[in-house]
């Protein structure tokens, strides 16, 4: 009882009041750019989905929710939408469970594991548009080398880019390339976080390698993997730039994602107005299973 | 709220316009922008009572570059009293940037614009008519072939003037004509389809190309199939589709045909992979515009440029315009005139050629000595007049093409439907959208 | 200091058994030691194989490159490429314009982003939560649509074609600060109370004590907001208007025609433009060490 009116007691007293104070204060700056540079023009871009948005004459006719009636039965739309998640479960799975391997292997004290990081990590720091390019012309299947050095060891070769069946697979295999050294070096640092203490602790308590691993490193790592997996589903749903250079969503829209198909709507056929509803539409996805995430994965809790 | 010269009317602004609202956030990042300083290395406006500065921009990359970044020097050197400022970056962010940038007054001068634009620029107020370019001392309209001086134009004035005019034009590869048994390039429709066939091989690990086609990043091909036979894609007053007419399918049936049983091509090819096929040996044929043959001579190809083998409805090829088009807000018609007339005079057309390949536009240079510096800008010359303009004036260019007819053709090219049922969805399309 | 490898020693007793048995342990050890090399080692080069291509290509004349049969080693080795570069792009003030533009984000960036993701993380403030979540729905939003509203804003601040244009807008970022809120909340809040209680304030704290404790995240974070800004294409062509304000990628992309690619050329400036971020990553390298240990807390 008495701790309770001491809490209120507490809660009300100088440093505390200072405290939050400060925490505002911390988060002040960080916010301001923010709100006038990300949340107002989303703010805007949800208001453009209601509208008729001509990106040529930069002109707005409002008309409800007639975006998203016609957005629900856009086949090109659903057809985006089931290609980028195929590509996000293709990616992130696979993409994720390498990079923490890779992450667990390159912690072990390895002679030149620099220069293997370095190597993992060379694919992200490149930029997307010439490594796109770069890709395309590896895989060419008349005249890429890929194809050539598979042909001569007899092995079957695809037409990768220029089938509607095999562009998707290329895109998503070029997508986990991409992205592997960026999640490894995430996982590393959080790996570096774990403190030594705890292994020791363990050994002396005589636990194994998988033991040590499942009860000490995953918890430990949790924040760090969610962080890893939320962001990783993110970005795989908002796939732009590789596929627009590889393939512009060919052929035949097989592998047009949801945001290369918002860019030809806003962009070329200058509907701004229908692209700020997909973008909406994307976001709403997102907010949900992110949601899912955080709650499932229990972003709060720390072991 | 700001409203800018030319807008459309009967349209609401948009709201973030404001001036006020944005100035009372502002005042929150001032500590930011203070800190940081707005100052910035790269003010071009010339300051100078003397030379007018206009900006050009375009998106000549890639080999082109040079060439153009030269002539403007040229310009430059010869006009004290212009100046002309360019940048070049990539079409893509050229076209986001324009009409973002256009509209706020940031934009350029003069832009250089693929002739598809024109229509739907002119129409949204961003670019101004400029048919006194054409008047006395400007330049001569009737050098200029009748299929190109049609795109210039909307609504009955001049929009645009000439850049580069590339026509497509047929390359051919000598020594696999030989190895063949062929001694000379097809002149006629009919010997042309024979022989992509005969010069397509797929065994043994040996894949070659009778007649390589690309759908898509390049100047259209398959139109010159459906004009060549006497077929279209669109009336002549852009109402009504033609596509899906007994002749244009015909084509189309017969050149997919031969791209699904002989193989003559990979489908959905884009124009980059298309060239790149003719460059490594690959394929025997390929219809393509001048920009290809520094690459395929340094190859060590064998090889010869032809016009379009001659069908019932020939002789015709395809051909893409790139135009100078003066933004609305520009005050500078006078100075944008001189230039573009220089840009268009023989010693200027003269120097692109040679340096870049673009066949020159006016039709009075064909006998010109001093083009055969260059062996392929008189052959590519010769395809000019017969260039027509895919969907020239259409104002739902992107949408038509992108959405419509590349997706049927790509379906047909893959089996997946008949030319006579995709095309008649295709027609039925465009009839809502033209 | 390997810790996940490390097996736990068995009682040492005098006879040829328990020796037998450290003997087979270690070549046990060092079978698995070997294997993890060479499987790191070949998945290295498939994740490099790319980049060998592209600094081949780089040294190899224009001609050579689009070859049937393929060949990634020259013929004629060259650095032709190399010295065009810099008469066809104004590579050095490119260059000097991304070292501005990314080095300004990623100092401003690490600084903002920290102190907000400490404040998410350690402080107790109302709407602390709900604040953090909005700022993760940020990043949901994909770029492309908001460029319009977002360039109306630039030039309404009259930032168009500046440095602060360029750089403001990026100054913080939702991917920072959720990055680095994930890794405070790991560590100890031990170090803090003690720290409180010796009468130390927030900031103190925040700079002293949990700042030094982060450095792998803080130095894996500044490689990611210099690599991402550096490599960044479209917001910076979109902001600039002329030439001499573009940064590296509009310069490369100077390579790509519309019709041809310049290959080699292209490889060439690539490669040029990595070196400083793989200069980048190796130094960030050195931070990547373990972090406290609990000994440092005084019962």
């Amino acid at each position: 009882m008495s701790t309770m009116i001491g809490a209120r007691r507490r809660r009300l007293s100088g440093p505390h009041i200072r405290r939050i104070l400060v925490g505002y204060l911390f988060i002040l700056p960080s916010l301001s750019v923010l709100a006038l540079f990300v949340v107002w023009p989303i703010i805007q871009t949800i208001w453009m989905s209601f509208n008729n948005v001509d990106f040529l004459n930069q002109s707005s006719a409002w008309v409800g929710a007639d975006n998203y009636r016609q957005l629900a039965s856009d086949s090109r739309f659903w057809n985006a939408l089931r290609n980028t998640a195929f590509y996000t479960l293709g990616v992130v799975p696979i993409g994720l469970a390498l990079s923490l391997l890779a992450a667990l292997a390159l912690a072990e004290p390895l002679r030149g594991r620099s220069l293997f990081r370095a190597a993992f990590f060379l694919p992200v720091v490149s930029s997307f548009a010439v490594v796109a390019i770069v890709w395309q012309f590896l895989l060419n299947q008349d005249i890429g080398i890929l194809a050539y050095w598979s042909r001569i060891l007899g092995l079957p070769s695809a037409a990768w880019l220029n089938s509607t069946v095999w562009a998707l697979p290329a895109v998503i295999i070029v997508g986990i390339w991409k992205g592997l050294g960026f999640n490894m070096v995430i996982l590393l640092a959080g790996l570096m976080g774990i403190s030594d203490t705890y292994y020791e602790a363990a050994s002396i308590d005589g636990a194994g390698a998988f033991t040590r691993f499942f009860q000490i490193t995953l918890p430990m790592l949790r924040p760090t993997a969610l962080f890893v997996l939320v962001m990783a589903i993110i970005g795989s749903f908002q796939v732009f730039d590789q596929v627009y250079v590889m393939t512009r969503g060919g052929p035949l829209f097989s592998t047009e994602t949801i945001v290369t198909y918002m860019y030809h709507q806003g962009f070329e056929l200058y509907q701004m107005g229908y692209a700020s509803a997909i973008a909406v539409v994307l976001f709403v996805i997102l907010l949900v299973v992110t949601f899912f995430q955080l709650r499932f994965l229990r972003y709060n809790d720390v072991d | 709220m700001k409203s800018l010269p030319g807008s459309p009317t009967a349209r609401r602004r948009l709201p973030w316009a404001t001036g006020e609202f944005v100035r009372a956030i502002s005042a929150v990042s001032l500590l930011g922008g203070v800190l940081l300083g707005s100052g910035s290395l790269g003010d071009t406006a010339a300051r100078a009572a003397t030379p007018v500065t206009l900006t050009f921009w375009n998106g000549f990359t890639g080999p082109d570059e040079a060439a153009v970044v030269a002539l403007v020097k040229q310009f430059n050197a010869s006009h004290a009293d212009i100046q002309i400022s360019m940048t070049i970056e990539p079409w893509d962010t050229l076209l986001q940037k324009l009409p973002l940038s256009l509209r706020v007054g940031k934009g350029p001068d003069i832009s250089g614009l693929s002739n598809q634009y024109v229509p739907q620029y002119a129409q949204a107020g961003l670019i101004q008519p400029i048919d006194s370019v054409y008047g006395s001392g400007g330049i001569d309209q009737n050098v200029i072939p009748n299929g190109v001086r049609q795109v210039l134009q909307y609504g009955g004035h001049y929009y645009a003037a000439p850049m580069t005019v590339d026509p497509i034009m047929m390359y051919w590869n000598k020594t696999l004509f030989q190895k063949a048994g062929l001694s000379h390039a097809p002149t006629t429709l009919s010997e042309w389809q024979a022989d992509a066939v005969k010069l397509s091989k797929h065994a043994n690990g040996v894949d070659q190309y009778g007649l390589a086609v690309a759908d898509n990043n390049t100047i259209p091909n398959w139109p010159i199939f459906i004009w060549d036979n006497g077929g279209d894609i669109i009336s002549a007053n852009g109402k009504q589709p033609l596509i899906g007419r007994p002749k244009a399918v015909a084509a189309v049936s017969q050149w997919a045909n031969l791209m699904i049983k002989d193989r003559i091509s990979p489908p959905a090819l884009s124009g980059a992979d298309d060239d790149k096929l003719f460059q490594t040996g690959k394929a025997a044929m390929e219809m393509t515009g001048p920009w290809a043959t520094t690459g395929f001579t340094q190859a060590g190809i064998k090889y010869d440029v032809a016009m379009v083998p001659k069908g019932p409805g020939g002789p015709v090829t395809a051909g893409n315009a790139d135009v100078l088009v003066l933004s609305k807000s520009s005050s500078n018609l006078a100075q944008a005139k001189v230039f573009m007339t220089w840009w268009n005079s023989k010693s200027a057309e003269e120097y692109l050629a040679i340096h870049s390949g673009h066949p020159p536009v006016r039709t009075d240079m064909t006998n010109d000595p001093k083009l055969s510096a260059n062996p392929w800008v008189h052959k590519f010359a010769v395809g000019t007049p017969y260039a027509r303009f895919y969907l020239g004036n259409i104002k739902n260019y992107a949408q038509i093409d992108a959405d419509v007819i590349t997706p049927a053709l790509q379906s047909i090219e893959f089996g997946k439907q008949s030319a006579a049922a995709a095309l008649s969805a295709a027609s039925s399309k465009m009839t809502k959208l033209l | 200091m390997s810790t996940k490898m490390r097996v736990a020693q068995p009682a040492v007793s005098p006879g040829s058994t328990a020796s037998h048995a450290r003997t087979r342990a270690r070549k046990r050890r060092l079978v698995g030691h070997i294997l993890l090399y060479l499987g790191v080692a070949i998945a290295s080069l498939v994740m490099i194989f790319p980049f060998i291509w592209m600094l081949l290509t780089s040294l190899k004349p224009e001609s050579e490159v689009v070859r049937y049969p393929p060949q990634i080693w020259p013929h004629v080795w060259t650095l032709v490429s190399y010295a065009n570069i810099w008469s066809r792009v104004p590579f050095a003030r490119f260059f000097l314009n991304t070292v501005i533009f990314a080095g300004g984000v990623t100092c401003i960036s690490l600084f903002l982003d920290s102190l907000t993701a400490y404040a998410v993380a350690r402080l107790r403030f109302p709407g602390r939560d709900a604040i953090f979540l909005g700022i993760l729905a940020l990043l949901m939003v994909p770029f492309q649509v908001t460029l319009v509203p977002l360039f109306n804003l630039i030039f309404q601040f009259g930032w168009l074609n500046t440095y602060a244009g360029l750089i403001v807008p990026r100054a913080t970022n939702a991917f920072g600060i959720f990055m680095l809120r994930q890794f405070f909340i790991t560590v100890p809040t031990e170090l803090d109370e003690a720290a409180r209680m010796d009468g130390a304030n927030e900031f103190t704290i925040y700079w002293r004590i949990i700042l030094p404790l982060s450095k792998s995240a803080l130095a894996t974070l500044a490689v990611f907001h210099f690599m991402y800004n550096w490599n960044d294409f479209l917001w910076p062509l979109i902001i600039t208007t002329s030439t001499d304000m573009e940064t590296l990628p509009a310069g490369l992309a100077l390579f790509m025609g519309q019709h041809v690619i310049e290959y080699s050329l292209l490889c060439a400036g690539a490669a040029l433009a990595l070196a400083p971020l793989i200069i980048a990553f190796f130094a960030a390298q050195r931070y990547f060490v373990q972090g406290i240990t609990l000994g440092a807390v005084k019962e």
